[in-house]
């Protein structure tokens, strides 16, 4: 229902075309926030950008309340970073804008504490996020 | 974590690359999505945002699925309603459990579309999904999902809210113009009976595809005949038709 049988479900389903009308009338855009289920390694669907690669095949999909990647070992990327975990390249002609700030929200899940793992901007330095506190909370 | 210009590596360009890299233990890495705002200082204070929470047929399926580390998907959904300080300590929270939206985008806006599709039910028992014959899925039983409209609800009302259920068609598969093979679409009702209790009891409103189509989504040239997703014109017909409402 949700715009798979459309030709391009990043802007040919329903939402996104209601989210391209209501701008059209005016309103200011918000933001978006987009799952890591939009990606090929969930979907079969051709479209014209999903926003998340999985750069590593994550062996569920069954995290946070909607179904994210679960990785199910330590990792540390070869090659100072170039084959990371995943990434998400915001899709800019899809959305209709250039996004230039970003909140990631993520699952802080019950298990060993001192956990953490890493993202970067554009290929800038890491960022580190401490994790596992016994939380067992979504942050951002 | 907030993305930001000061961020290193941040630039004001299209397609800017958030990347993944490493992770210390299994697990550890677990991103339910990403935010984007057009500021480069972080959200507005208003606007139209969009979640693209999940595939939204397949939502059912999520939802009745237990998650790593327990829980059902809906405690989850219960947890992202409450206060970011409160753990919840039982599934589903018990009576003392607040409502105050605290975590915002990107739930908590003052004008919610909920569509929990409804596509994809299997609820008694289990089938298989319509797209594949091996994965066999079981959607949430119909008490639960309208305990959870019910909540969304709750908490977008104490915020002066506004909600509107979308509900998309699901044809018989029996007597309609389009197959609906692998799907138990005889369900369907006992879901859209939810979504009209929670607004009659809840003063939110629902736009219902299920009757504007009904058995003739082919005919229409809104579903093509092997598949109850709407096509291209499907979802523009929906759109527009949303559109006209809000």
């Amino acid at each position: 229902m949700g715009g798979s049988a459309s030709t391009d479900i990043m802007t040919k389903s329903w939402w996104a075309l209601w989210c391209k009308g209501i701008i059209n009338r005016g309103f200011t855009r918000y933001g978006d926030f987009l799952s890591p289920m939009h990606s090929a390694a969930y979907s079969s669907l051709t479209v014209s950008a999903w926003p998340f690669v999985m750069d590593l095949a994550p062996t569920q999909w069954s995290v946070g309340p909607n179904s994210g990647p679960f990785f199910p070992a330590q990792y540390t990327p070869l090659n100072n970073g170039s084959n990371p975990l995943m990434h998400y390249v915001h899709p800019t002609a899809a959305l209709g804008y250039r996004g230039r700030s970003f909140d990631i929200v993520y699952f802080d899940p019950t298990g060993a504490s001192g956990a953490s793992w890493t993202f970067n901007v554009n290929g800038g330095t890491a960022q580190t996020i401490p994790n596992m506190t016994g939380g067992n909370r979504l942050l951002r | 974590m907030s993305i930001t210009s000061t961020t290193p590596g941040w630039a004001d360009a299209d397609n800017q690359v958030v990347i993944f890299v490493s992770q210390t233990l299994a697990g550890a890495m677990q991103v339910v999505g990403v935010s984007s705002y057009p500021g480069s200082s972080g959200p507005g204070t208003s606007g139209v945002g969009f979640v693209w929470a999940a595939f939204s047929g397949m939502t059912l399926y999520e939802l009745g699925k237990t998650q790593v580390g327990g829980g059902s998907k809906f405690y989850k959904i219960e947890q992202l309603l409450g206060p970011t300080t409160a753990v919840p300590t039982v599934d589903p929270p018990g009576t003392g459990w607040p409502i105050s939206g605290g975590f915002g985008f990107p739930f908590n806006s003052r004008l919610m579309f909920v569509g929990l599709y409804v596509d994809g039910n299997l609820y008694p028992g289990t089938g298989l999904a319509g797209n594949t014959t091996t994965m066999a899925i079981s959607g949430a039983d119909p008490m639960d999902f309208r305990h959870y409209l019910r909540r969304l609800r709750q908490v977008n009302e104490a915020q002066s809210g506004s909600l509107l259920f979308t509900i998309g068609n699901v044809p018989s598969g029996a007597t309609s113009d389009v197959s609906t093979t692998g799907y138990k679409s005889q369900n369907i009702d006992s879901y859209i009976d939810q979504y009209d209790s929670v607004a009659r009891a809840r003063g939110c409103a629902w736009l219902s595809h299920h009757i504007l189509w009904g058995e003739k989504g082919f005919s229409m040239g809104f579903q093509n005949a092997n598949d109850l997703h709407p096509n291209d014109a499907g979802n523009q017909a929906r759109a527009n038709d949303i559109l006209a409402v809000t």
